[in-house]
């Protein structure tokens, strides 16, 4: 039959004596066991051997639950870092498109800045905001029209030279005739022979150069590769942005 | 006799244009080198 805990007797100091008793023997064990020369006696010795693997794999857990715990730390914040990184390569990729676009439009703004400059006349900066050019009757919408000084048969030209000329104005927007639409006309000139002639827009993106005298000594001079003395010009004296690409097509009879 | 002519401009890349205030192209149009 059990007996209660509470029954049992405790007594401290006979367990501390027996406990006293037991180190004096182990210490009388451990003095006749040392050997000449040696630090440590057998006891000594056995215990480190028992228990020396003991420390060792704390040691080994400790170290491995570190770095485990600093590891999971630092992909976390790799984790992170790299979640922030592609954010601002994302960021700056915009950025980087925003600039190559804003830097096009400098140098492309600038040009024609100066390019207008060079005009005495009234000129007006326009910004076209639609381009119908697919069809035979080419046209271009503008974002300016009579309210900021557009009127009917105003020329429009641009750094690379004509474009062609207001045939619709509104308050706000006015609709331009391309050059090469096939009813516009310009009258033109030969530069060294000083022919003139009419430019007609052929509906396909190019113009024919009409009118032309048949005497006229165009020969060898309206080829591409002379196009400086074949180059057409605006009647009055002005010139036109067009230059010849081919050579005579047929001669009127 | 006809001369086929090819435009300086590329109107497919259109934007900013300038409208002169006249009906008469100066000299510039072609001279200005950019």
């Amino acid at each position: 039959m059990a007996v209660p805990v509470d029954v049992i007797p405790r007594r401290p100091t006979l367990l501390f004596i027996v406990v006293l008793l037991l180190l004096l023997v182990l210490m009388s064990l451990s003095s006749r066991t040392r050997y000449v020369g040696e630090t440590r006696t057998m006891f000594e010795r056995s215990v480190m051997t028992i228990f020396a693997p003991i420390p060792k794999v704390v040691n080994w857990v400790g170290s491995s639950a570190s770095d485990m715990y600093h590891g999971y730390l630092d992909m976390r914040h790799s984790v992170q870092e790299n979640s922030e990184l592609r954010r601002m390569v994302q960021k700056l990729t915009t950025d980087n498109l925003t600039l190559r676009q804003s830097e096009g439009d400098l140098k492309r703004l600038r040009g024609l800045l100066g390019y207008s400059e060079e005009f005495a006349m009234p000129t007006t900066m326009a910004q076209t905001v639609m381009l119908d050019i697919s069809g035979r009757f080419k046209s271009v919408i503008l974002d300016r029209g009579s309210s900021s000084g557009l009127d009917v048969d105003d020329a429009v030209v641009n750094s690379n030279g004509l474009i062609g000329r207001v045939v619709l104005t509104t308050k706000d927007m006015s609709k331009v005739q391309l050059v090469t639409d096939s009813n516009s006309s310009v009258g033109v000139l030969i530069e060294r022979t000083r022919r003139q002639g009419v430019l007609r827009g052929d509906g396909l993106g190019g113009a024919q150069l009409y009118d032309i005298p048949a005497t006229a000594p165009t020969s060898g001079r309206a080829t591409p590769s002379s196009p400086p003395e074949s180059t057409a010009f605006i009647r009055r004296g002005s010139r036109s942005a067009w230059s010849p690409k081919s050579k005579r097509d047929r001669p009127s009879s | 006799m006809t001369i086929t002519v090819k435009p300086a401009v590329d109107f497919s890349s259109v934007e900013e244009v300038i409208v002169l205030h006249t009906r008469k192209i100066p000299s510039e149009v072609v001279r200005y080198a950019p």
